[in-house]
């Protein structure tokens, strides 16, 4: 089983008196104690030893956990139980026992190329015009990813938009981005995910590109850290980076200039994939102090205990209900600090957190380079 | 076709659901198994080496005092167990739903009421995490300061019903000290409160009844708490004697000069040894607060200290100390000291006993004598939790070597046994903290002599059915 690999962490979880459980996206949602790193990881052990999965344990593997790494933040012994969680999926597709929600998600990536189902050809429908003028290789090459240009398209448009202003030479894939293929990962298709990873860094040498930047930090992530994990290897001599370390560099070398105060108290939530697991913690907070009339506040649990928006590991897809609840934590500490505009760096977030927000006059959700943008 | 219980159990499911709904109810096998046990040895066998207990029949989550007290309601007509169960991190058994029936997650009941910031108090339901109630308090400024090594994974509930004291108990008390009022469920689904003041002469004190009840005498669904403003400072210092008895004679006379510290602990010679190193008995002292008094009180410590033969270790070795008092109950490699059972044949607990200065240099002498006669037994421990009266014992007992099951299980009672037969003949009482539970239910008797008729008559006027955690406390078992 692929539960194999990791059969140190999930034997070592399952003696904890749960030191975590005060800390768990999911747990701090349901209150079960299933729902705790700890019983998850018993559940995936108990599979282990007796060699295969019983049909009622797999919802617990797929449904409740965000793979947000609070529990490995918190844990003296360093284990993430959401890498036990990853292996259990692998092994229940194996075993023909992945929920139809995981299904859905292959086969919407494998035939329109992004796991929301929406079709292949309007990937790149909220930024048609500019898209048509960009050049086919360029320096700096702008990979959006499927939750912001499906989900959360102004994200994309501001980014253009900022990089037009400060005159880079850039691109994006033209012939349509392949997804980053995180979610197969996430929902336990290897091969598949391997296969999306290849493609991505074939469209990344096709542009020339020396600097990829990502809006997306689980885009971002993969790119950095796990593809090389999965022996799949980026082009030589390209670096990637994150928007927020990228508009620092634009920033500090003044090719940006702004016109407009934006005169709001802002707090920032720090995205799981860009904090605890790229540990990409201040460019965001130091771009939002150089833009004019920016008064901030971090909420109490912040960088490294930063809670979770919810829609990690899968669970927009598994687990709606569950993710709506996890983000109103977030949502209820901007309140505390009075924000104004709850600004996150990541269109998962964005979308979790607009869940609440769009209703309210008093707090929205923005991502940084919305910010950035409209102060231009 | 389906028999008689099947259709009790849907009749009743459906009674729940309608008090609840069905989201803050399961019967799911997988949600049910995880309420087993708890972090206690018996609570980890018994999931681990298929004894043959009951799993529960349901979970429910109530969010409101009526809830609970509508659920109680109905498991009294059909005479269903209730167990209550909170962080499910105690190390006794208390919460292990032994006759099966409903278990009663108190943590979606986790609201905090009231901050009162002029009269220092807090008013909150009982489902909440300690660390999650720290941090609500921190971030306006203050403590409630019980912070016991499990403050991560036991809520309000379990500290009450379990009577527990964190690590600067002698400083600001065991969590009774620190409760004004409560409101608790009885057993039959009756509201009652107590008054959240200062101090009262009332009659008896009715907090004293529930606090320490385990889950046997109704439902805690609220309580005010004392609150403090976040210490200034906190400064360590570290001593070690010449032996148990020279630190013995410096916390006494630490305690009878009226010094308040926050955390004291003193290791007997085997501690010492094995964690710090050092030859003697090794002592660590802080003192919060602001610096002023904090430094006039180490002052006054390190006078004592060195009157008694200390030598002064500095402040590092408590610094360091504070910085991984958490550390010790994360799984290792090496083996968890809470593996206990669950992997191996190990049996381990600590008898956490109290009573005077007097008491606990003999008893140290002699629960050590009396378990070192089990074969495969070790013995260390220190010392915390003082008072001018005296204190507590934190023995680390692990056995090691039994054949079977049954034997691991034997052994477990053996080493209580021996252990309570020297407690209660010098004189102590048999758990400052850990509670009862599974362990000692069978000593409570002794324990509370006479009085324990007393005990039982109340728990017969209130729990008329014992549906409440039956089985505990030396109570009756169903
Ligand atoms: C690593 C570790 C360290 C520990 N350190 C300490 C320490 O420093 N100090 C200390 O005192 N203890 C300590 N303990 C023991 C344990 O934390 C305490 O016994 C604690 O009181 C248990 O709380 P819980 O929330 O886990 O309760 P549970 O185990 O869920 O329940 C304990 C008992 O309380 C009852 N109960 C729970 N909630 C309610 C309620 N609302 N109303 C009525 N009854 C209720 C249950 O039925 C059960 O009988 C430690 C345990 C562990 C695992
Ligand atoms: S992840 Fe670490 S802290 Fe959390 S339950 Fe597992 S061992 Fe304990």
């Amino acid at each position: 089983m692929e539960l194999q690999k990791v059969e140190r962490l999930a034997r070592l979880c399952e003696t904890c008196p749960k030191m975590c459980r005060h800390v768990c996206t999911t747990h701090n949602v349901t209150r079960s104690e299933a729902d705790t790193p700890n019983e998850r990881c018993s559940i995936a052990y108990r599979a282990l030893l007796r060699g295969y999965f019983l049909p009622e344990e797999a919802p617990y593997m797929y449904q409740k956990c965000a793979t947000c790494g609070l529990c490995l933040a918190w844990c003296e012994t360093e284990i993430d139980a959401g890498e036990v969680m990853l292996a259990a999926r692998v092994d229940l597709v194996n075993a023909g026992m992945a929920p139809v929600e995981a299904a859905a998600i292959q086969k919407n990536i494998q035939s329109e190329g992004n796991p929301h189902g929406e079709p292949a050809s309007d990937r790149y429908a909220a930024i048609a015009n500019e898209i048509r003028v960009l050049p086919d290789t360029a320096e700096v090459l702008y990979y959006a990813g499927c939750d912001t240009l499906y989900r959360q398209p102004e994200i994309a448009q501001a980014a253009l938009k900022v990089f037009r202003a400060a005159g880079v030479d850039h691109t994006m894939i033209k012939a349509g981005e392949p997804c980053c293929g995180e979610p197969l990962r996430l929902m336990g298709y290897i091969e598949d995910f391997k296969a999306s990873a290849r493609k991505v860094m074939d469209g990344v040498s096709q542009t020339g590109a020396k600097t990829v930047v990502c809006t997306c930090p689980s885009c971002l992530r993969m790119m950095k850290d796990v593809y090389a994990s999965y022996g799949v290897q980026a082009p030589g001599g390209v670096e990637f980076l994150h928007m927020s370390e990228y508009l620092l560099r634009l920033m500090n070398s003044g090719q940006l200039k702004f016109t407009r105060s934006l005169d709001l108290k802002m707090t920032y939530h720090d995205p799981c994939d860009l904090g605890r697991r790229l540990e990409i913690y201040e460019p965001p907070r130091q771009v939002l102090a150089l833009l004019p009339g920016v008064k901030y506040q971090d909420m109490f649990f912040n960088r490294r205990d930063a809670r979770c928006c919810g829609a990690g590991g899968g669970l927009a897809a598994t687990n709606l209900a569950l993710v709506i609840e996890a983000s109103k934590t977030v949502v209820g500490m901007a309140r505390n600090v009075n924000a104004e505009v709850l600004v996150t760096a990541c269109p998962t977030c964005k979308t979790s957190f607009n869940r609440q927000t769009y209703k309210l006059d008093d707090l929205k959700t923005m991502d940084l380079i919305e910010l950035v943008a409209l102060a231009l | 076709m389906t028999s008689n219980r099947s259709l009790q159990k849907s009749i009743l499911y459906n009674d729940l659901v309608a008090i609840l709904g069905a989201e803050n109810v399961s019967r799911d096998e997988v949600e049910c198994q995880a309420y087993v046990g708890d972090v206690s040895f018996l609570g980890m066998v018994i999931p681990r080496h298929n004894f043959e207990v009951e799993r529960p029949d349901f979970i429910v989550w109530p969010e409101t005092t009526e809830q609970v007290s509508e659920v109680l309601k109905v498991a009294n007509i059909h005479k269903t167990p209730v167990t209550p169960y909170c962080g499910g991190a105690g190390v006794q058994g208390a919460a292990v739903p032994l006759f099966g029936g409903i278990v009663m997650d108190v943590k979606k009941m986790d609201k905090v009421l009231e901050i009162d910031e002029t009269n220092l108090k807090v008013t909150c339901q009982t489902g909440l995490i300690g660390q999650t109630l720290e941090w609500i308090l921190n971030e306006k400024g203050y403590t409630y300061a019980h912070i016991p090594q499990s403050t991560y994974c036991s809520g309000i509930g379990g500290f009450l019903a379990g009577h527990s004291a964190g690590v600067l108990s002698t400083k600001y008390g065991k969590i009774a000290s620190m409760v004004l009022g409560m409101e608790v469920v009885l057993p039959t689904g009756r509201v009652i409160r107590t008054r959240a003041v200062p101090q009262s002469a009332a009659g008896p004190n009715l907090n004293h009844l529930f606090i320490g009840s385990e889950g046997t005498l109704g439902v805690i669904t609220e309580a005010t708490l004392v609150i403090h403003p976040m210490p200034e400072v906190r400064h360590f210092r570290s001593f070690l004697f010449p032996n148990l008895h020279s630190a013995f004679e410096a916390v006494r006379k630490i305690m009878r000069r009226g010094l308040l510290p926050g955390t004291l602990r003193v290791s007997d010679e085997e501690e010492s040894k094995e964690f710090y190193k050092q030859d003697g008995s090794f002592m660590t002292i802080s003192y919060d607060g602001f610096e002023e008094l904090v430094d006039l009180q180490l002052r006054e410590t390190m006078k004592i200290a060195e009157a008694e033969g200390g030598s002064d270790l500095g402040p590092e070795p408590g610094e360091r100390w504070w910085k991984r008092r958490f550390s010790s109950v994360y799984p290792k490699d090496s083996g968890n000291p809470l593996e206990m059972g669950r992997h191996t044949l190990n049996v381990g607990n600590v008898i956490d006993s109290a009573g005077s200065f007097t008491y606990l240099e003999a008893a140290h002498r002699e629960i050590r004598q009396a378990l070192l006669r089990i074969p495969g037994q070790s013995f260390m421990a220190h010392f915390s939790h003082w008072y001018k009266t005296g204190g507590m014992m934190y023995p680390y007992c692990v056995n090691t070597g039994a054949a079977s099951e049954e034997e691991m299980i034997d052994r477990y009672f053996r080493m209580h046994r021996a252990a309570v037969e020297v407690i209660h003949r010098l004189g102590g009482t048999m758990t400052h903290h850990h509670g009862v539970g599974l362990t000692l239910r069978g000593f409570m008797q002794e324990e509370f002599g006479e009085s324990f008729e007393t005990l039982r008559s109340i728990k017969h006027t209130l729990d008329p059915n014992n549906i409440m955690n039956p089985g505990k406390l030396g109570f009756d078992w169903r």
